[in-house]
């Protein structure tokens, strides 16, 4: 009897542990199925990962804390307080850039800092039933990050430069200390010459030099923090004030900030900077660095830190200090940023030159575009500063075309291919005006010196469409060589109708043109189809 | 019970809540397949053309087929494994096989867009490279040796005293042709899922389905016939004679011992297959927590109940052990037929069976039963023929 | 166009005679490796280049002589939704929105991809489907069952079915126009693109062409083409601005050739066909002598018992029967000394008398 109680008490217990086991992993799913979907967080600028510690060789017990600097400061100033609360003032006067130490002495030093200091405060405000922030370890220390960092890289610009400038009246030393130290007469050049900072301040701080990073902070955040103090207008001194994509975008941009003044050439003679008698070597480049300037936002973009010539690091059998990149590669090399090749090669995906060079190989210079940087004879020294005859007599000389009525017909009609559809009428003229004057507010061939100097003649420009015509031919009619399609002889030749309708609608695609919709934009269709 | 039970008995009338139902199943199961052959698959499935396998594949087939396993597992056991105790229990198995296996095929002749061509594989154009060729093959032959093996009930209760005794002869042939024909396709069924790599949710695609397909039906066979030989009980009690009551309390142990054993191989290989492929890491998604729900719900936890069942003697778990791994198989056939299947696709296009489907699988389950009662009710299948005794084999 | 048909003609004829030595795909042993027909054709669809006009779907229509469609081929609202093959239907092009370099769509064209070693072909029970040595998988709908197996084994659910048809469903796909291919003349999309977005060519040509365009543009192509190694080949491929997930081409269709997906299996027949009769008798036979043996046993058992007994009893027997006699000499001897003690006593007690 006893026994078969034994059995129906378990007879009850199993399908329920199955079911409950089954309606827990349901459960597991059904979270899975809808816990990940990822909030549409935008990111934020003042994130600080607390992980200092690491640099005391000590590794972290808990995830490290994630730190939004903004918010803080926002809490501090609404309770009338300033960076003082946090930041230490070293003996020099400036506040130290760490949490309420100037040094990290040890690991549990450092810990207790944070520890004490953090949630001291939080617990003294929920205290006082103010806002407040976490005082468990889990809140602070989370595994899964709350916040995604998105901080914006940040540097002036020529744009940027040129307000502060304004705003310092001038007084460059505000900045460039160096001009500021040097007195004695042999920096005298250096005085001259502002650098740029990251010449000398580098991304990590080295034995006397802080960081390009901490140095920054110090010297804008003090500049902006004393005219707040003052009630002047001054920048902004949140992380995100700078470091916000949002905020970088809503700048106030001069689009034509004054010339840097350091002293930099007009023209420059590029060369390798070797004189060897009697070694035929490429001719050098004559490169109106005036004209460039305006081209880039900051020198940066072409000079890295430091403002020196190229072949100072880049030699032409590849140095290390040029990071083994060879003078040639550094000019040349359509995989490298900032070279001159990638630039301009570049410059060719913009809408209204896409249209032409969409369709031709990439990366791939032709024999004829050397002799255009390298087919100056020129010899000698830079030119001195602004000197008068600037860019007139020395820069490459840039082509101006003239298509005299009469030269090209004013429509084509194509009507070859007739079938299904009519043939279409080309505005020939048209498009030659929309390609030399422009078209959409965008400019034209005659409008930029780039594309000037690089079209040397009215038949370069015509080459866009009548590709291999010869220079200074009448173009051959298009079925000269486009007939069916899939030549086994030539694989990649495009049959007739494939031809005319990829240059057309790829030209027009590329320009940014969006009035090709449909068939009809071009071909009307046969009386005899309705 | 008590509808069971004047169910199986005509003499009490026609009109039982039993017959009732039964009946309006066939009316609907009639209209539907009316439906099904004047309009069109499309009609009466939500099938489209990137689910072309539905419920009737992943039920019908996939899970009727397995089902249908405990033939030869039986006969296997008890002719050539030499458990002789349990000889009463071979017919009813059997019988379940065959009918299950015509079942199958009579669901396929709904589900292919040509029924009348079924024969087309083996009479017009063979297609040798396809598993499907190897499973048709397969599966028709076994029909055929079910049908030999079953057609000794019918021949003596037709008194064909001659043919009986020569089918009886051939026994041990037949019951070998049958293991290795439900080898070859209870295996195959699983292969004919190795052509969709990219479409079968990697927890259940495995190079090794057709090992876990063949072991599973094994686990399916022994626990379908505990299933059956239990509800049978219920409503067939009057059709038993005392050897098939002895067999039956017997094949309860010994059946729920090989279940336990079997579930418990199943289980590791199924964990091999998830190891070798490197699946953990879906464990942890919406997908990881189904699999882990038919491996631990279904493999592992019948595998448990019927090893506690069997130390405890306790008939009554390990009849509702073998109706829970029955439901298993069910669940885990649907799984790589329906649920893993096209996992990928957004939800707007997965299908869902129409009720139409289910409908017809409901009249077509209805109908072997109606079928397997008239033939219980009258054959020597729960009973040894006087005419007959058993000989040893 | 006369010029090229015959050109075709000719190249077909001499893609037919070198094929017709080369052995189809499945026949292929583990180490050999099947790279398609050698001088078969296939087409290379750059959807850079495709503008979504729909030209290909009209003339796919036109030359199949497919039923019109509900909405006119230059209607766009069809790019609304994702469409596929269906009845009536053997290509779709599809707009995938937003997905371009410039933000802008990618239409991409769909249809059967004609796989150097077709799924669908490796699947069909009744072999159905047929890789023809110029490309095109050629399917018979005359033996079709309707099992839908090809469907279910396409990596991209490429074929479509006639769920409608109730007495003659046939499987929707594109057929590579192979009869037009057979006659020297184009695709009917191929022809009718106004772009060029379709080459047709010989298979090897167009991933030349396909190279030489990644090599040139590197900025407008994804460094892969579509097809050229997806499940080993297909005829039909593809370039793209964008990553081909994009644009509804799976990068988890893998490399393996479909025929190997199943071949470990398909081999394993023969094998259970011939080991497992002899290794079901070899227990059954065990299982047997083991009864027999147990059987002879028995009867031994039972006769040495019996013996046993026997001899028991005969020696019993005999031990009585022994002692019995010894007995009976005892009851003898005794009854002769009686005797003569009597006759003595007689006699002395007569000599006394006397």
């Amino acid at each position: 009897m006893e026994s078969m109680m034994v059995k129906t008490h378990r007879r009850r217990t199993w399908p329920q542990a199955a079911g409950l086991l089954i309606l827990l992993l349901i459960g597991l799913m059904a979270v899975d199925l809808y816990g990940d979907e990822a909030p549409g967080d935008p990111g934020r600028a003042d994130l600080i990962t607390l992980d200092g510690m690491k640099l005391l060789r000590h590794e972290l017990e808990r995830a490290p804390v994630q730190f939004k600097h903004d918010t803080h400061t926002d809490v501090i100033k609404a309770d009338g307080l300033d960076c003082s609360t946090c930041h230490l003032s070293e003996t020099s006067g400036r506040l130290s850039q760490k949490f309420m130490r100037l040094a990290d002495e040890n690991y549990e030093r450092t810990m207790e800092v944070y520890h004490s200091n953090c949630i001291g405060c939080h617990q003294r405000r929920l205290d006082n039933d103010q806002e407040s922030g976490p005082v468990t370890c889990g809140d602070c220390h989370r595994r899964d990050p709350e916040y995604t960092d998105n901080r914006q890289p940040m540097g002036f610009d020529h744009s940027l430069h040129a307000r502060h400038i304004a705003a310092t009246h001038n007084k460059c030393e505000s900045c460039h200390h160096e001009i500021l130290l040097t007195e004695d007469e042999e920096n005298e050049e250096a005085k001259r010459k502002p650098s740029s900072c990251r010449d000398c301040h580098l991304k990590v701080d080295s034995r006397d030099v802080p960081s390009m990073s901490r140095s920054a902070h110090w010297a804008c955040l003090d500049c902006h923090r004393q005219l707040d103090a003052a009630g002047k207008s001054s920048g902004p001194s949140r992380c995100a004030g700078c470091h916000d994509a949002a905020k970088q975008a809503a700048w106030k941009i001069d689009p034509n900030p004054p010339r840097l003044d350091r002293d930099q050439p007009d023209n420059v003679i590029v060369s390798s900077g070797i004189q060897a008698p009697g070694a035929h070597r490429m001719k050098p480049v004559r490169f109106p660095h005036k004209a460039h300037e305006g081209y880039t936002d900051t020198c940066r973009a072409c000079h890295h830190g430091h403002m020196q010539s190229c072949s100072t690091c880049h030699t032409l059998d590849g140095k290390h200090q040029g990071a083994g990149i060879t003078l040639e590669n550094a000019f040349h090399s359509f995989k490298l940023d900032g070279t001159c090749i990638n630039c301009h090669e570049g410059s060719k995906k913009r809408p209204e030159c896409a249209g032409c060079h969409a369709p031709m190989a990439q990366n791939e210079i032709p024999q004829s575009a050397c002799t255009v940087c390298h087919g100056g004879d020129q010899q000698g020294s830079p030119t001195p500063k602004n000197a008068q005859e600037a860019e007139a007599g020395t820069a490459i000389a840039a082509q101006t075309f003239s298509f005299s009525p009469g030269t090209i017909p004013e429509t084509v009609l194509i009507d070859s291919l007739e079938s299904k559809y009519k043939g279409s009428l080309f505005p020939h003229r048209k498009v030659i005006d929309a390609l030399l004057k422009g078209y959409d507010g965008k400019p034209g061939v005659a409008a930029s010196r780039l594309a000037a100097v690089f079209h040397r003649t009215n038949d370069t420009l015509c080459q866009g469409c009548h590709h291999n015509t010869p220079v200074g031919q009448l173009p051959p009619s298009c079925t000269s060589c486009h007939s069916a399609p899939f030549d086994e002889n030539n694989l990649n030749r495009p049959g007739l109708k494939g031809a005319y309708h990829l240059q057309c609608v790829g030209c027009h695609q590329k320009m940014g043109l969006d009035n090709l919709q449909g068939c009809s934009d071009c071909h009307k269709p046969h009386a005899s189809k309705e | 019970m008590s509808n069971g039970t004047t169910a199986a008995l005509p003499a009490r009338g026609w009109l039982t809540p039993f017959n009732v139902i039964a009946g309006a199943i066939i009316v609907m199961g009639l209209v539907l397949t009316f439906m099904r052959f004047t309009q069109g698959l499309g009609a009466v499935t939500n099938l489209d053309s990137y689910t072309p396998w539905g419920f009737w594949i992943g039920f019908d087939l996939l899970a009727g087929v397995a089902l249908a396993a405990g033939g030869y597992t039986t006969s296997a056991g008890v002719y050539l494994f030499g458990m002789k105790k349990y000889h009463a229990a071979v017919r009813p198995a059997i019988l379940t096989g065959f009918l299950g296996y015509s079942l199958v095929v009579v669901a396929l002749l709904y589900d292919v867009g040509r029924p009348l061509r079924l024969p087309y594989p083996f009479l017009v154009q063979q297609g040798t490279t396809s598993v499907m060729f190897e499973v048709a093959a397969c599966v028709a032959l076994y029909l055929t040796v079910l049908f030999l093996e079953f057609s000794s009930a019918p021949l003596e209760w037709l008194g064909i005293k001659k043919v009986a005794r020569i089918i009886s002869k051939l026994t041990i042939l037949l019951t070998i042709f049958g293991v290795v024909l439900s080898t070859l396709h209870q295996s195959s069924l699983g292969a004919m899922y190795l052509m969709a790599p990219s479409k079968l949710h990697p927890l259940w695609y495995s190079s090794f389905m057709p090992v876990f397909f063949f072991v599973s039906s094994i686990a399916a066979g022994i626990s379908m016939v505990l299933f059956e030989a239990s509800i049978s009980h219920k409503f067939f009690h009057h059709k038993m004679d005392k050897h098939y009551e002895e067999a039956s309390a017997q094949l309860v142990f010994g059946f729920g011992k090989a279940g336990s054993v079997v579930l418990a191989a199943y289980f590791a290989i199924k964990v091999i297959g998830v190891s070798l492929d490197h699946n953990w890491k879906y464990l942890a998604t919406g997908y990881g927590a189904w699999f882990l729900v038919e491996i631990l719900g279904f493999v592992l936890l019948p595998c448990f109940l019927y090893a506690l069942g069997v130390r405890d003697k306790n008939k009554k778990l390990i009849q509702y052990t073998a109706g829970w791994t029955v439901l298993g198989i069910i669940v885990n056939r649907l799984n790589v037929s329906l649920v893993a299947f096209n996992y990928h696709l957004p939800n707007d296009l997965r299908y869902v069976p129409h009720w139409m489907e289910i409908g017809i699988s409901v009249f077509l389950i209805t109908v072997a039963v109606l079928v397997f009662r008239f033939i219980v009710t009258r054959m020597p299948i729960f009973f040894e023929h006087p005419d007959f005794p058993q000989d040893d084999h | 166009m006369d010029r090229s048909r015959r050109k075709l003609l000719k190249l077909f004829a001499a893609a037919g005679a070198t094929t017709a030595l080369a052995q189809p795909a499945q026949a292929a042993s583990a180490n050999k490796h099947f790279d398609g027909y050698p001088g078969s054709y296939g087409v290379l669809h750059d959807t850079t280049r495709c503008v979504g006009c729909r030209s290909c779907e009209a003339a796919c229509n036109e030359v199949n002589n497919l039923p019109k469609p509900d909405k006119p081929f230059d209607d766009k609202s069809v790019f609304e939704e994702k469409r596929r093959t269906k009845t009536g239907v053997f290509t779709v092009v599809n707009r995938y929105d937003g997905v371009g370099k410039d933000g802008g769509p990618v239409y991409r064209k769909l249809q059967c991809n004609h796989c150097l070693e077709p799924a669908c072909g490796n699947v069909c029970f009744v072999h159905a489907f047929t890789k023809s040595p110029e490309g095109a998988v050629v399917y018979d709908p005359s033996v079709c069952v309707g099992c839908r197996y090809c469907l279910l084994a396409c990596p991209w659910s490429l074929p479509g079915y006639e769920y409608d048809n109730a007495f003659s469903p046939v499987v929707v796909r594109c057929t590579m126009c192979y009869p037009r291919i057979k006659e020297g003349k184009l695709p009917g999309c191929v022809e009718a693109c106004p772009m060029e977005a379709l080459t047709f060519g010989k298979r090897d040509d167009l991933i030349k062409i396909a190279r030489d365009r990644i090599e040139k543009h590197p900025d407008r192509y994804i460094d892969h083409i579509y097809g050229e190694k997806e499940i080993s080949g297909t005829s039909w491929l593809y370039l793209s601005g964008v990553p081909f997930d994009k644009i509804g081409l799976s990068t988890h269709v893998g490399v393996t050739p479909p025929p190997k997906l199943t071949a470990g299996a398909l081999g394993a027949v023969p094998m259970v066909v011939g080991l497992w009769p002899a290794l079901l008798t070899g227990v059954w036979a065990i299982n047997k002598r083991k009864e027999k043996v147990a059987a002879q046993e028995q009867a031994e058992a039972v006769k040495t018992a019996i013996d046993q007994t026997t001899t028991k009893a005969n020696a019993d027997l005999d031990d009585y029967k022994k002692k019995a006699e010894l007995q009976k000499e005892k009851a003898i001897d005794q009854a002769v000394k009686k005797a003569l003690a009597e006759a003595e006593k007689a006699r002395e007690q007569a000599e006394e008398k006397a």
